[in-house]
């Protein structure tokens, strides 16, 4: 039994902002090399700390065709999420409080308990979503990757990201697509310890956001084996502070 | 009649249009040899290469009756649940078990190896099981952990306690019990990976992939296990496999010892050349032919070069037989000879095929398509076998130079054996109609005495790989045949999963089922994930979340459909027990299947009556004993059982709960902060309140009851937020109205245990839980027809549900009943059309009738036979009616044709002479034929072996029935024939 919905909405987070318009001094961060352009990514792509949106899903691809999922996710430093599902009808009421893969809560509709879920599962998106919970600790990348420059075209920097040999992640490597306006990933291609390339994220649409930074708000990501892809796309945002007992039971039991 | 035998009771002869006929194509043939053989050869040789073309179709499914429900079903099924067709590779480890790191990476890595295959939808292990299990947290509540059942496993150079890794393991995965004799063996030495082939797959190609994907894999790997095939698709390679191989080699062992029989008995190497070769040729023009037209050979269509030859090489050896016969009774030329043994034997040749023929163009009858297709092609390859017959041999006669041998060919002591029985059979009628009734009524005891329903097993002989595997299958892992049970409704809807729940627990207790598998399994371990609660969840919201949570999860698409609108219910059968486990579909159909299908409704417990009470119990009951006898337990006591199923625990005061409550309500308030206490307020107190509020008999415990005391505890954030506090106290009140259901749950489970021998507790007390638990649910599901007076403000939901059988096993039986149904019609068709054509050949319905008696008299030792031998009545024994037709009408037309019906003075010439002239042919050919068919007996298929058995004997049978019976027969209706002669 694959708990797949729990797997998708915990990638929402995923979701990247931009912080400026600009980078100031591309050539200089360039000079320094790959892994300097990527802590600055992983900044540029996280400005805030807290973060609520009403996401759409859409699934394609296999038994999905087209299958559609509506949630509000709440997101607070990149490590917690609160996630209320609104459609389709059968997961309304489904809330979710997930502070990492062995800490997840889940209060289903029709009963108010609450339930503690820890998913030690070893392929957990494996064939039931293009998203995995290691994508989870993917927010930032330098952490867990060595980068070089792979290449630098008239509009992009592409990075060749080799995963660090401690790092426990299903991908050995990423090539990462990053615009030069704002070095932000606009694509990433994904590796398994075979070399193969498995899946693909394709970040786009960018727009304004109320607090006036540039932000994706759409996001195709595809399962190269299955042939499967998830269409993620933002209809609000806002930033504004998130108390931390909404990461909590209380909140899943009340709504507030 | 023959112009030998003129004195025959039908008259004077005159030579009819018939043998005019015949007569002109054996001139022909032989004046133009050359020319007939040139060409039969050019068209030989033109149709030669479409014998390596022909395609085989070895799709069993096809044997089944034209719009047949329960093919439809089993299609209509296939196709929604990706294929019905499950190929089972168990794996064996010699010595030792399955857990090690090696073993277990082996099997992880073919499990995920075999969905590279073609044809493979879907392939599962316990290395691909992922595993609820429930812990406790860092801070000390309840959590459910959700991971692979077998985990990453460490590499073999790992500086873990990989012995100590491996141990934990192993209790874990055995003390699942619905994976333990299901997917891994009890001791843990093998285990099984089950293939789901997709609906449109070649069964036989899916197979042979799987296998040679399995040899490359393990193959890699240094072989780690021992590898069994079983399951429908790998039996049906191996039918395929060895029905051909079988073909091919028998074919060839039947072809030398049919030369050197025809050598010895026509005691001419040429002439038993020519014999074989025109039936050779035949067999290449209608193979060919097959080719050119595009049609595939099929299970039964296999047979059709050896059923050819049976059938069609006496026609060749009469002719050749009477070519001899005027050589060596001194023919001016060997043109001569052929032209008159033509003119002699081409009649009754022709009458001969015609009947054979229209004994298999009856098949049309039949509502299968492929033996529809098999008849026809077994009419044109009689057809064609004759006429080359009447071309070939006087061609080649006319063309080959053959011995002359003083004295004829029949030897002497086989023609005073054949004319010695004969006599004695006519002159002691009493003694002979007494040993005939005889064998007639042993042969009428055994008919229908043959197996009624076929198993795997009854196609393989002892030892052989699919017999060693099903061994191996049943022994460890509870065996290889599975039937499905299509239930219909809304699957997301508790009350029809609690009917699935039920569905299920009736084939379990079946005879033989070892294991099922339903939607029922995953939503209860889903819920204990989720929910924390073991059981099937009660509120519709509820299980449809679950459903679309897991929804995408490849393990549930052969269970559930995509719209969870049909679920499927997977029953493993052991197979000596097939044919008990298909009394299910009797039981379904019968009073128990009308208590589980039809309109459900959710009463809540407030609207319900005693009646309706009552009613309820007696349903749980029902289920319950439905696992008792699972569990091998049918004598539970009615009194003991409703005693366990609604006890109550000894009753506890406000005291005792006290300490219970607090300590939840401490875990609510203090660390999920549900409710902010005022300040000055304590928990104790709280807890003490709602310990009171349990006990009181007056006010319900719930939401509503709880409300004002929660309100006197709450901080003032809370009071003021009425909304959001309902929600905590709902929260409250669920969680520990549960806890008190749970501790009777678990309390009944306990005394319905005991009613189980202590072994089987531990294996089926969950599930006694479980049934027994719905007591406990807030509503009761009860059939509509009781509900009617039930106001509507009582009624929970309404579901619907209808399920029907489907599987391999209901499948077969479907064409067994078909294969019965075929057999009848074809008899009594072909029986009808052979009486005209001889009636109209002989020109006397008595004659008729008398021509037809070795072939009724063959037919019905044949049948005994099967009976005594206990073979069944399948696809290819069923061929045997038209077999034994086509043998019996041909001796009896041949030895009629020249027999006649003599006068009583010239009786006995005639019957030697007869004798002479046919009767040594037709012991040559029930000799080569007979000997050629046994030897299918050393086959590896064993339905080849019965219809080669069964076909000798019908031979030897039939000729015996024409040399014995018919000349008596003749003598005894004379005075009637002539009576009729002369009006």
């Amino acid at each position: 039994m694959r708990f797949r919905a729990l797997i998708l909405a915990s990638s929402l987070s995923l979701i990247p902002c931009v912080a400026s318009a600009e980078v100031p001094n591309l050539e200089a961060l360039i000079k320094k090399g790959g892994q300097a352009i990527l802590e600055y990514s992983d900044k540029a792509a996280n400005p805030y700390t807290d973060r609520t949106f009403i996401v759409q899903m859409r699934l394609e691809g296999g038994n999905d065709d087209g299958r559609k999922l509506k949630m509000k996710m709440i997101s607070k430093h990149g490590t917690r999420t609160a996630i209320r599902f609104q459609e389709p009808s059968d997961l309304k009421g489904l809330a979710l409080v997930i502070k990492g893969a062995s800490e997840i809560y889940v209060k289903l509709p029709g009963t108010r308990k609450v339930r503690r879920v820890a998913s030690h599962a070893r392929k957990q998106g494996f064939q039931g979503t293009d998203w995995s919970m290691d994508d989870l600790r993917l927010l930032h990348l330098a952490p867990s990757f060595d980068a070089t420059i792979k290449e630098v075209t008239n509009t992009h920097v592409i990075l060749n990201l080799i995963k660090k040999p401690k790092a426990d992640l299903p991908y050995s490597r990423i090539i990462a697509h990053l615009p030069k306006a704002h070095l932000v990933p606009e694509r990433m291609e994904y590796f398994d310890e075979e070399g193969t390339k498995i899946k693909v994220q394709q970040r786009s649409n960018m727009q304004k956001n109320k607090a006036g930074r540039m932000s994706y708000v759409s996001n195709k990501m595809t399962d190269l084996i299955r042939n499967h892809s998830t269409y993620l796309e933002v209809l609000e945002e806002s930033h504004e502070r998130v108390p931390d007992r909404t990461f909590s039971k209380r909140w899943l039991v009340r709504g507030s | 009649m023959n112009s030998t035998s003129t004195d025959s009771g039908t008259g004077t002869h005159k030579k009819s249009s018939i043998e005019k006929w015949a007569f002109e194509i054996g001139r022909f043939a032989s004046r133009h040899s050359i020319a007939v053989l040139g060409v039969i050869l050019f068209i030989t040789l033109a149709l030669t290469p479409y014998l390596t073309v022909i395609e085989y179709d070895d799709d069993i499914l096809k044997f089944l009756p034209d719009n047949s429900p329960e093919v439809e079903r089993f299609e209509e099924i296939g196709n929604r649940f990706q294929g019905l067709s499950i190929a089972l590779v168990g794996i064996e480890v010699t010595q030792g078990d399955l857990f090690s790191i090696e073993r277990l990476s082996a099997l992880r890595e073919l499990t995920e190896g075999l969905r590279q295959v073609e044809g493979v939808a879907f392939s599962s292990s316990i290395t691909e099981l992922q595993d609820v299990s429930v812990e406790e947290s860092e801070f000390g509540e309840e959590m459910a952990v959700v991971s692979d059942l077998v985990g990453e496993l460490p590499s073999p150079d790992s500086a873990e306690d990989t012995a100590a890794i491996m141990s934990t393991l192993r209790s874990r995965v055995l003390s699942r019990s619905h994976i333990r004799g299901a997917l891994i063996s009890e001791a843990g030495n093998a285990a099984l990976i089950l293939c789901y082939l997709d609906a449109d797959v070649r069964l036989k190609d899916a197979a042979d992939g799987i296998r040679a994907q399995t040899e490359k894999i393990l193959g890699s790997l240094g072989n780690p296990f021992k590898v069994h095939y079983g399951g429908s698709p790998f039996v049906g390679s191996y039918i395929v496999h060895n029905t051909r191989r079988d073909v091919v080699r028998l074919s060839l062992l039947s072809g030398i010892a049919i030369i050197m029989i025809l050598f010895a008995t026509a005691r001419s190497f040429g002439g038993a050349l020519i014999a074989l070769a025109s039936v050779g040729i035949g067999i290449v023009w209608v193979i060919g032919l097959m080719g050119l037209l595009g049609q595939p050979l099929t299970l039964v269509s296999s047979s059709l070069p050896m059923l050819l030859l049976a059938l069609g090489s006496a026609y060749s050896i009469h002719i050749l037989v009477r070519v001899f016969k005027h050589l060596d009774d001194g023919a001016k030329t060997r043109e001569e000879a052929v032209q008159q043994a033509v003119q002699e034997v081409g009649p009754p040749i022709f009458i001969a095929g015609l009947t054979s023929a229209l004994a298999f163009w009856s098949f049309l009858a039949m509502d299968i398509e492929p033996m529809r297709r098999f008849g026809v092609w077994m009419f044109v390859g009689t057809m064609v076998i004759v006429v080359l017959a009447l071309l070939v041999v006087p061609a080649a006669c006319a063309l080959v130079p053959l011995r002359v041998q003083a004295g004829g060919r029949t030897p002497r002591w086989a023609l005073q054996a054949m004319t010695g029985t004969a006599r004695a059979v006519v002159n002691h009628p009493f003694a002979a109609a007494i040993s005939l009734v005889a064998v007639v009524s042993l042969s009428v005891w055994f008919v229908g005495d043959g197996k009624r329903y076929m198993t795997m097993r009854d196609f393989f002989l002892e030892g052989s790989e699919p017999v060693l595997a099903e061994d191996f299958l049943e022994s460890q892992l509870g065996g290889s045949v599975f039937m499905q049970i299509q239930v219909k409704g809304d699957i997301k809807d508790p009350l029809v999963l609690r009917q699935i729940d039920r569905i299920a627990a009736v084939a379990g207790s079946q005879l033989g089922v070892t294991s099922i598998q339903s939607i029922v399994e995953p939503m209860v371990i889903a819920s204990e994930a989720l929910h924390g609660d073991s059981r099937i969840p009660t509120a519709i919201e509820t299980t449809r979340a679950i459903a679309s949570l897991t929804d995408g999860d490849p393990n549930l698409r052969v269970i559930v459909d995509p719209k969870w609108e049909h679920a499927l219910i997977h029953v493993k059968v052991k197979g000596e027990h097939v044919s008990s486990a298909l009394a299910l579909l009797k039981l379904y159909d019968g009073p128990v299947g009308d208590d589980l299908r039809g309109g459900r409704v959710g009463v809540l417990r407030e609207a319900l009556t005693p009646e309706l009470s009552n009613f309820e119990i007696e349903e749980v009951k029902k289920h319950l004993m439905r696992i008792y006898e699972r569990a091998g337990e049918v004598r539970v006591d009615p009194a003991a059982l409703h005693l366990a199923l609604t006890k109550l625990p000894p009753n506890r005061d406000a005291a005792s709960l006290l300490p219970e409550i607090e300590e939840q309500l401490r875990t609510i308030i203090e660390e999920d902060e549900l409710i902010y206490l005022e300040e000055g307020k304590s928990i104790a107190e709280f807890a003490k309140a709602i310990s009171k509020l349990i006990v009181d008999k007056e006010r319900p415990f719930g939401t509503e009851s709880l409300m004002p005391l929660a309100m006197e505890v709450a901080s003032r954030e809370d009071r003021e937020d009425p909304e959001g506090l309902k929600e905590s106290v709902a929260y409250i009140a669920e969680l520990l109205g549960d806890n008190l259901n749970k501790g009777i749950s678990l309390y009944r489970e306990k005394e319905l245990a005991k009613l189980l021998p202590e072994d089987k507790r531990s294996v089926y007390s969950g599930t006694l839980g479980r049934a027994a638990g719905v007591l406990l649910d807030p509503y009761a599901s009860l059939p509509a027809k009781l509900t009617q007076g039930i106001p509507e403000s009582g009624i929970m939901g309404r579901a619907s549900v209808d399920f029907d059988v489907t599987g391999s096993p209901v499948v077969y039986e479907g064409m067994n009943t078909s294969v019965q149904r075929n057999q009848e019609v074809s008899l009594m068709i072909s029986s009808v059309l052979v009486l005209l054509a001889l009636g109209w050949f002989f020109k006397s319905i008595v004659l008729a009738l008398i021509a037809a008696v070795p072939a009724g008299f063959t037919l019905l030792v044949t049948f005994g036979l099967m009976g005594f031998l206990g073979i069944p009545m399948d696809v290819g024994t069923s061929m045997m009616t038209s077999i034994a037709i086509g043998i019996g009408i041909d001796y009896a037309v041949h030895f009629l044709w020249h027999h006649g019906v003599p006068t009583r003075e010239r009786a006995d010439a005639v019957l030697v002479e007869s004798m002479n002239a046919t009767g040594w042919g037709i012991v040559i050919n029930a000799l080569e034929v007979a000997v050629g068919f046994a030897l299918l007996a050393l086959g590896t298929i064993v339905p080849m072996r019965n219809v080669g058995i069964l076909t000798a004997s019908a031979m030897l049978v039939s000729a015996v029935a024409t040399l014995v019976l018919l000349p008596a027969l003749t003598r005894w209706i004379t005075p009637f024939l002539r009576r009729r002669t002369s009006v």
